[in-house]
């Protein structure tokens, strides 16, 4: 009997060394098993900020009403007290209170004083859970470029999808431990946080945005143009500053224009003449981001672009593009700006015959008039001068044909026919920005380099990143390099100031400060066949500002636009939001800048230099 | 002290044997000796006392101590929520105060005040401070009083 107990105690002795030494790790984990449960915690999102830290887009926590109906007693009751907090009908709340689960979601990311006060109520069986949103207090500003998320919060489009993986962040996980009861207890380890996500700031500034959307969008209502895009540009950074894509909306331009408000043309809208609907409306939800502060600020016909048609859409360019024409005879003397030309009133050229837009007899013209005048014959005869292989470098020169460096997704590159697809009009038709495709924001790089002394410098949208302790880390800055040497550069500067003071592009003038650019007027391509499509045509303008000490450039381009001339409603457009940057960032105009440089060299430094204020006080 | 004992003292209650009758000595009263087994006794309980006073102590340290580390975890928990509460309410007053900046609220309320947009921007001319600014010409200098007012 004795032995017997003693071999029992032997064994029992033996398991638990077995189970409490060797087998103790398998057990804890079936513990903890039961005990525990391995929730996600989502990173926070970054936020979106333009240049000045403003908020475009960011993150916040919001609290979701849930229930457990399983142990919720008296449903009636509780759907009672709860329906006018959320909003839900109490029967609603009361089926789903009574659904045989443990788990129901009331209401989704309730405001904060709806969350308070449920908490408030204490009710058994009603819990608040943290979740996540994507919130965009400017409404629809920028939505092009900014982009949206989806209902998982990943981006869809724009910065919010380019930047996906700097935004998003890390997951991190975390253990809670509960009684068997479900009583949640303190446990402090076995958690892995969830790393933020980079913020980033942009290059866009939200006044200059908003002004470029403003305009923009009175010119598309007034000239029933079916879209639209503005992009201003700090000429010495590349720093785009505000990049406007707009579409009549489809109910509004039927088959062509948009209809609204009609505005006079020649007369753009400023911020404050501008129609506002002040109305504080529900925004439609059309991503994951709510726009809670949703006001209708466009005017009635008008939407933001689905995508950033500066960098996705191509189009001729048209007379804007006799830019590249200009600089490379400039450049190998092809011509010099008083160069006379003898241009005929149409110009035969194999089975095509190019015209003027104007009707004219043969007339001697300078290269200067012929730019000012956008003569088609005057600026090909240049172009023949010049030569195919030297149009064809220049042309690459100044960056069509490539990536902008924006990187931004769906981005063209443009269509830029080699000297294998060249026919035997191409150089009467590719002078005159036809033939080529282009975007507008390789346009406007284009003249910002005319606008930086000859210097081209590539584009830049991010101008920081906003790590989640809110530490800032500026981006590289852009990279730049000579296209145009100085003195050539200097001429050019000259010519396209002629287009503004007695050309084609008056209506692109600013008081107070010297204008330089280019209109351009280009017929739509047909998608059908071979040719153009009857009546469509695309309007823009493309310059710069002050013209002798360049500090912002800047491009509008209007979409099937009536009257079609760029001169008419793209300049016009680019006078207001030119206008406006000018006086935002300060820059002083052309006659205090004179004054400033000649009492500097009158001061003894010796040496006039651009105004102060354009660099202190500049973007 | 104790008396002085003998072998033959000690011995002699443990042989009785039949012996031929002799006088028996006188009997004695012995100091009782002190016994081996207490005087080790009375140490040996307290190490006992001692060792389980140690072994609660010990307990009850453990547990107070895991108390007292569970209540801190509480209290962290806590702390951590209301940082996370803090964070948030943070977060939205940012997107509030944006909201209320937004350009196209700041231009409505301008409109709401009345506020209108300039026809045409003037710009003033630069007026350079580094030389002494003219003096005002006016038509007739201001006549002295001959007396103050009262």
């Amino acid at each position: 009997m004795r032995l017997l107990l003693v071999a029992v105690f032997g064994v029992m002795i033996l398991r638990l060394v077995q189970v409490q030494e060797f087998g103790n790790q398998h057990y804890a984990a079936l513990s903890r098993a039961q005990l525990t449960q391995a929730v996600s915690v989502p990173a926070v999102r970054g936020g979106i900020y333009d240049r000045n830290g403003e908020v475009l887009a960011e993150t916040v926590t919001r609290q979701t009403v849930v229930a457990d109906p399983q142990i919720i007693s008296k449903p009636a009751v509780v759907a009672a007290a709860l329906s006018p907090l959320l909003g839900i009908p109490a029967d609603t709340l009361r089926a789903q209170l009574t659904e045989p689960t443990g788990f129901v979601y009331l209401a989704h990311r309730v405001p904060d004083a709806v969350a308070a006060a449920v908490t408030k109520m204490n009710l058994n069986g009603i819990n608040l859970v943290p979740e996540s949103q994507r919130v965009v207090p400017v409404g629809r500003l920028a939505q092009p470029v900014v982009g949206t998320v989806g209902w998982d919060g990943n981006g869809t489009s724009g910065m919010e999808y380019q930047l996906q993986s700097l935004l998003a962040g890390k997951a991190g996980t975390t253990d809670l431990l509960q009684s068997p009861s479900g009583v949640a207890l303190p446990s402090g380890d076995r958690s892995t946080p969830a790393t933020p996500g980079t913020g980033v700031e942009l290059t866009l500034d939200e006044s200059v945005q908003y002004v470029a959307e403003q305009a923009l969008a009175a010119e598309i209502v007034a000239s029933h143009a079916t879209g639209g895009t503005a992009v201003i540009m700090d000429v010495k950074s590349g720093d785009i500053l505000a990049m406007a894509n707009l579409n009549a909306t489809p109910a509004a331009n039927g088959t062509s224009g948009a209809t609204g408000t009609p505005a006079t043309t020649g007369t753009p809208a400023t911020p404050a003449t501008a129609t506002l609907a002040a109305k504080v409306a529900t925004a439609p939800n059309t991503s994951g981001a709510t726009l809670i502060a949703q006001s209708d600020t466009l005017p009635a016909g008008v939407e933001e672009a689905p995508s950033n048609s500066a960098v996705t859409q191509v189009y001729e360019p048209g007379s804007v593009f006799k830019l590249v024409t200009f600089s490379a005879a400039l450049a190998d003397s092809v011509v010099t700006p008083s160069t006379t030309l003898s241009v005929p009133a149409a110009l035969p050229m194999g089975k095509y015959t190019f015209h003027d837009a104007e009707q004219h007899g043969t007339e001697a013209m300078t290269a200067t008039q012929v730019l000012a005048q956008s003569s088609n014959i005057g600026t090909i005869e240049v172009a023949q001068g010049l030569g195919e292989t030297r149009l064809l470098g220049q042309i690459a020169n100044l960056g069509f044909g490539k990536p902008t460096g924006l990187d931004i997704p769906g981005e063209s590159q443009g269509l830029v026919p080699g000297a294998a697809q060249w026919t035997g009009t191409s150089i009467g038709s590719t002078p005159i920005g036809q033939d080529d495709a282009v975007t507008a924001q390789q346009v406007l790089d284009a003249y910002n380099s005319v606008a930086d002394g000859g210097v081209f410098v590539s584009p830049r949208l991010i101008r920081a990143t906003v790590a989640s302790d809110g530490a800032v880390t500026g981006a590289a800055p852009s990279e730049s390099h000579r296209v145009i040497d100085p003195g050539t550069n200097s001429e050019l500067t000259t010519m396209l100031e002629s287009v503004v003071s007695a050309g084609t592009g008056t209506s692109a003038a600013i008081d107070g400060y010297t204008v330089a650019g280019k209109t351009g007027t280009a017929q739509i391509p047909s998608p059908d066949h071979l040719g153009y499509i009857p009546g469509a045509y695309i309007g823009s303008f493309a310059g710069f500002a002050p013209a002798q000490h360049p500090v912002l450039s800047a491009i509008v381009v209007l979409d099937r636009p009536t009257p079609i001339y760029g001169g008419a409603v793209a300049a016009p457009v680019f006078s207001t939001i030119m206008s406006y940057a000018l006086h935002h960032f300060g820059i002083p105009t052309t006659a205090a800048a004179t004054t400033a440089a000649s009492t500097t060299a009158v001061g003894g430094t010796g040496s006039v230099t651009v105004p102060a204020g354009a660099v202190t006080e500049g973007p | 002290m104790a008396p002085p004992s003998t072998a033959t003292a000690r011995r002699a209650p443990a042989a009785p044997q039949s012996r031929p009758a002799t006088r028996r000595p006188p009997l004695r009263i012995f100091q009782p000796e002190p016994r081996r087994g207490a005087r080790k006794g009375r140490p040996a309980r307290a190490h006992v006392w001692m060792a389980v006073a140690l072994v609660v102590g010990s307990l009850l340290f453990v547990v107070v101590g895991d108390a007292m580390v569970a209540q801190d975890q509480v209290r962290l928990s806590n702390l951590q929520g209301a940082i996370a509460s803090a964070q948030a309410t943070q977060k939205s007053m940012q997107t509030e105060v944006a909201q209320l900046a937004a350009p196209d609220r700041v231009v409505a309320q301008g409109i709401a005040l009345g506020l209108t947009a300039p026809a045409q921007v003037v710009n003033l001319p630069q007026v350079p401070l580094d030389v002494p600014l003219p003096v005002p010409q006016t038509s007739s200098a201001p006549t002295p009083a001959t007396s103050p007012a009262r």
